[in-house]
């Protein structure tokens, strides 16, 4: 004990020597590490963050040396790409700017990582529009290539088997879906059993939006809800609050087929994500933003699925709303999802 | 008394206090969904209108929309150019290969409907509408004499299947795109993909 304080003593009395005969190899004893970090001089909060930003600066510059001397022009792009994507803020509050040099980025970044030619859109949302969805249960066969064009077009992972869509097979008579089955697999349509599709139902009061502690999601002018997978932390606390289970979490970094994966991409929509980021259906916002349907309007073989323009009283989703008996899963949440199931 | 008076007053201050809190934190948390507003979207024009014919719906259901052509198979073709040199009863009888083997009529009782409800007899490319006949992308028409109750639905769109973007002038499908008109209703099989069942990298979940 006693001696491991002679050394701490002597430790320190070499600090705080500037020359430090002690901490010299001439007396034959070990070298002492100069440091003024624990110096007599007190350092402040302001003096301590510039050290630390001139450190990285440094770190900066040592990495730009190291790339140039032995990293080629490639790997050098790549690695200042990433720098810089490292820190952007978040899409909702960058300016217009700043989102098509992120996206201009992000290109370049695909390309040079992982050697795909991507274009991603950040177009925003148009003015007067409110997305919504219906979904006719009476005409719905449980065919699902609504599921299989989604998954392609929103390059979903493949491993994992993850889908946006659930459509459950509920026996007739009953409307609670509870007492569906998600997971069959057989010929369809059975007898004596109808199909209710589920997704994101896109609230007006969304309950997945104020839980997050990031602010890595929210809802857009034109009512969809989006997340931005790079400030996502992967708490999946908007997984447990979405009392639509319409929320997927990546356990592992997607894998899609080169030839398999779709190029017109989003910033919201489709993009690469990584391991740990929480995905869910946007509409196909890199369709719908263009005026085109989602992909599983365009894939449902029997025309369950209508998608429209809210606040336009002649498009036909308005319509149906006006016409047709429509209800809307769990109402009472006062969630006011943008999704209504009709019959005929 | 002072103990009662007390109590009233503090009972009364926190309903004061407490009650216009509630009242606006649940309207900031739960906004009615109101569908109006004052931007009107501009509705963009079809670009391939030659795929399209116009229809003209009823008054309730709306303005007039387009309905895509579909492609006859009996294009200008007549019995005769297949059926050259045979009379009918001989192409029924069994010494002569059967005609049209493949298409199973499973369309109304055959008592109802035969071929010849739909098809023309004489011109073949062109079906029957009462007196008059029609061509292939009209076949709407024939349709919606018996299925009035679905007319009103694919007018309004609840019924059928939109051909092209949202922000376009509304193109529909025609019936028989969708519809094998000598078997419209859906016939089972399998699903596209199987359900969804989330798994790690060890294989389960």
């Amino acid at each position: 004990m006693k001696n491991y304080r002679e050394r701490l003593k002597r430790f320190f009395a070499g600090l705080s020597k500037e020359d430090g005969k002690e901490g010299g190899k001439e007396n034959g004893k070990e070298p002492v590490i100069k440091l003024d970090l624990l110096g007599k001089k007190k350092r402040d909060r302001r003096s301590f963050i510039k050290g630390i930003s001139a450190s990285a600066g440094i770190g900066a510059s040592i990495l730009g040396v190291g790339a140039s001397t032995l990293m080629s022009q490639e790997e050098k792009e790549r690695l200042g790409l990433s720098w810089e994507e490292f820190f952007k803020t978040n899409y909702r509050y960058m300016s217009g700017r700043e989102k098509r040099k992120t996206v201009k980025r992000l290109e370049k970044l695909a390309k040079l990582k992982r050697k795909e030619t991507v274009t991603i859109s950040d177009k925003g949302a148009i003015p007067g529009v409110l997305y919504g969805y219906a979904f006719n249960i009476s005409k719905c066969q449980g065919y699902m290539d609504c599921i299989d064009a989604c998954l392609k077009e929103n390059n979903l992972d493949r491993k994992s088997n993850m889908q946006y869509i659930k459509v459950f097979e509920v026996e007739n008579g009953s409307l609670n879906v509870e007492n569906g089955d998600p997971h069959f697999f057989h010929e369809v349509p059975k007898d004596e059993h109808f199909y209710m599709g589920t997704q994101c139902m896109h609230c007006e009061n969304p309950p997945c939006v104020p839980v997050c502690p990031t602010e890595a999601t929210w809802k857009e002018d034109d009512g969809i809800v989006v997340v931005d997978y790079d400030w996502c932390i992967g708490c999946r606390y908007c997984e447990a609050a979405c009392p639509y289970e319409a929320r997927r979490f990546n356990w592992a970094a997607p894998l899609v087929p080169a030839q398999e994966l779709n190029t017109n991409q989003h910033y919201l929509g489709n993009r690469n994500k990584t391991k740990g980021v929480m995905e869910k259906c946007t509409f196909c916002i890199q369709k719908t933003r263009e005026g085109e349907n989602p992909a599983c309007v365009e894939a449902c073989p029997t025309g369950a699925r209508v998608f429209g323009n809210l606040l336009d009283p002649n498009s036909e989703i308005r319509k149906i709303i006006e016409t047709k008996k429509v209800f809307r899963l769990k109402e009472e949440l006062g969630t006011e999802p943008k999704f209504w199931y009709y019959m005929d | 008394m002072n103990v009662t008076l007390f109590l009233i007053s503090a009972v009364f201050l926190a309903l004061l206090g407490c009650h216009p809190d509630h009242s606006d934190s649940s309207k900031e948390k739960y906004k009615k969904l109101t569908l109006t507003s004052k931007v009107k979207v501009a509705v963009k024009e079809v670009s391939n209108k030659g795929d399209f014919i116009d229809w003209h719906p009823a008054a309730a259901a709306g303005e007039k929309f387009l309905v895509k052509k579909v492609w006859s198979k009996t294009k200008r073709r007549t019995c005769k150019s297949c059926h050259r040199g045979y009379s009918l009863q001989e192409i029924k009888g069994k010494d002569y290969p059967r005609s049209h083997w493949n298409i199973n009529l499973k369309h109304a009782s055959s008592q109802v409907m035969n071929c010849q409800t739909c098809h023309n007899q004489n011109k073949v490319w062109k079906f029957n509408f009462g007196e008059k006949t029609v061509s292939a992308n009209h076949t709407p028409k024939l349709c919606l004499q018996c299925h009035f109750k679905q007319q009103k639905d694919w007018e309004i769109g609840a019924h059928g299947k939109r051909a092209n973007g949202w922000q376009q002038q509304r193109a529909v499908y025609n019936c028989v795109s969708c519809h094998n008109p000598h078997q419209p209703a859906f016939q089972k099989k399998w699903p596209k993909v199987g359900p969804y069942r989330p798994i790690n990298n060890e294989g389960r979940l």
